[in-house]
C-alpha cells in the first residue's frame, strides 16, 4: 500500500503544476504547423511536408 | 537568415520564417528586407502558445525524424555545430529535371519504386553518374538502416529496431536484401524480453502523436503513465526524462 502511494505521489510531482503552460524543448518532437505559404496563397502548407530535411523555423513579426 | 538558406538549403537544410501577421503586412516586409526563404502564413495564437514563444525571433531546429534539437534566438545559433548536424546528414540526391519523376518518388521516400525507375533510366543511360550515385545511395540508405536496427538490438532498443525494420520493409520494398526488415521484426516479435519495450515504446509513439497534435497536457501524463508501468525499459527512461524536464 505504501508503495503505491509512494508512485502515485511521485507520478503527480511530475505533472507540471495546474495551470503552468507546458513548453516545447529540445528533444520533444515538434508539434504541428498549418497555414499557407506566403509566395503561394492557395497552397495548404505543414511542417510536416518538410520532415526528412533539416528545418531552421524561425517565429518573428515585422515590428 | 537567407545565408544559411543560400549555403546549407542545397546540402538539405530548409530555412521558413513563420507568422500570424496580415499577409499584406508580411509581403511588403519581405520585399525591403529582401527574405529569400519560404514564410509559413499561420493564423492565430494557437501554435505560438503551443511552442510556448515569449519573444521574436525565436527559432528551432527540427531533424529530418522531426524531433527538435536546438532552440533559442536565431543570431545564437553556431554555424559550425549547424553545418556539422547537416553534414551528418545525407539528403537524397537531386536528379536533373529530366528525371524529376524519380526526384518525386525520393520525396516519398519509395525506395522500392525508385529503385526499378532507376534501374530503366540506367538502361538507356548506362554510364550516368548521377543516375549510379542514385542507385548507390538507396543501397546504402538501406544497409545502414539495418546495420542501426542491429545496434539497437544490441543495445536492448527493442522499439527503436522494430521502427528500423518497419521501415526497410514499407520503404524499400522490392529491392534485394530488403527480406531482412521482415525477418528482424518477426524475429522481435518472438522475443518474450523484447515484448515489454515494444509496448513501451509504441505508447510512447502514441504520445508523441498527441504532442504533435499540440495536446501538450495530455502527451506528459501520458509520459508519465509510461514511465511508471515501463521503469527499466528504454522508452520507459525515456518518457521518465522527458516528464521530468517539465515538472
Amino acid at each position: 500500500m505504501k508503495s503505491v502511494l509512494v508512485a502515485a505521489i511521485l507520478a503527480v510531482g511530475l505533472l507540471p503544476a495546474a495551470g503552468d503552460a507546458v513548453k516545447v524543448k529540445v528533444g520533444d518532437p515538434a508539434p504541428e504547423m498549418q497555414g499557407t505559404w506566403i509566395d503561394y496563397a492557395q497552397a495548404d502548407a505543414k511542417l510536416s511536408d518538410l520532415q526528412g530535411n533539416y528545418v531552421l523555423v524561425e517565429f518573428w513579426r515585422t515590428w | 537568415m537567407n545565408k544559411l538558406q543560400k549555403e546549407l538549403g542545397p546540402k538539405g537544410l530548409v530555412v521558413v520564417g513563420v507568422t500570424n501577421e496580415p499577409d499584406s503586412l508580411v509581403s511588403k516586409d519581405v520585399t525591403k528586407s529582401k527574405m529569400k526563404h519560404p514564410i509559413l502564413m499561420i493564423k492565430g495564437e494557437d501554435t505560438d502558445r503551443i511552442y510556448g514563444i515569449q519573444g521574436y525571433p525565436s527559432g528551432y531546429l527540427i531533424d529530418p525524424d522531426g524531433y527538435i534539437v536546438w532552440e533559442g534566438h536565431p543570431g545564437n545559433l553556431d554555424q559550425d555545430w549547424l553545418k556539422e548536424q547537416i553534414d551528418s546528414h545525407a539528403a537524397p540526391p537531386v536528379l536533373p529535371d529530366e528525371w524529376k519523376d524519380i526526384n518525386a518518388l525520393f520525396a516519398k521516400r519509395k525506395y522500392g519504386k525508385v529503385q526499378a525507375a532507376l534501374n530503366k533510366a540506367l538502361v538507356k543511360a548506362p554510364d550516368n553518374v548521377e543516375l549510379k550515385a542514385a542507385a548507390d545511395f538507396i543501397t546504402k540508405s538501406m544497409d545502414d538502416k539495418l546495420a542501426a536496427a542491429k545496434s539497437a538490438v544490441e543495445a536492448r532498443e527493442f522499439g527503436q529496431a522494430m521502427k528500423l525494420y518497419t521501415e526497410v520493409t514499407t520503404s524499400f520494398d522490392g529491392i534485394p536484401g530488403a527480406e531482412a526488415g521482415k525477418l528482424g521484426a518477426d524475429e522481435l516479435k518472438k522475443d518474450k524480453t523484447a515484448a515489454e519495450e515494444l509496448a513501451a515504446f509504441g505508447k510512447l509513439q502514441e504520445a508523441f502523436v498527441q504532442w504533435r497534435k499540440g495536446e501538450l497536457e495530455k502527451a506528459v501524463k501520458a509520459y508519465v503513465g509510461i514511465a511508471k508501468k515501463y521503469p527499466d525499459t528504454p522508452s520507459g527512461k525515456r518518457a521518465a526524462e522527458l516528464a521530468e524536464s517539465r515538472s
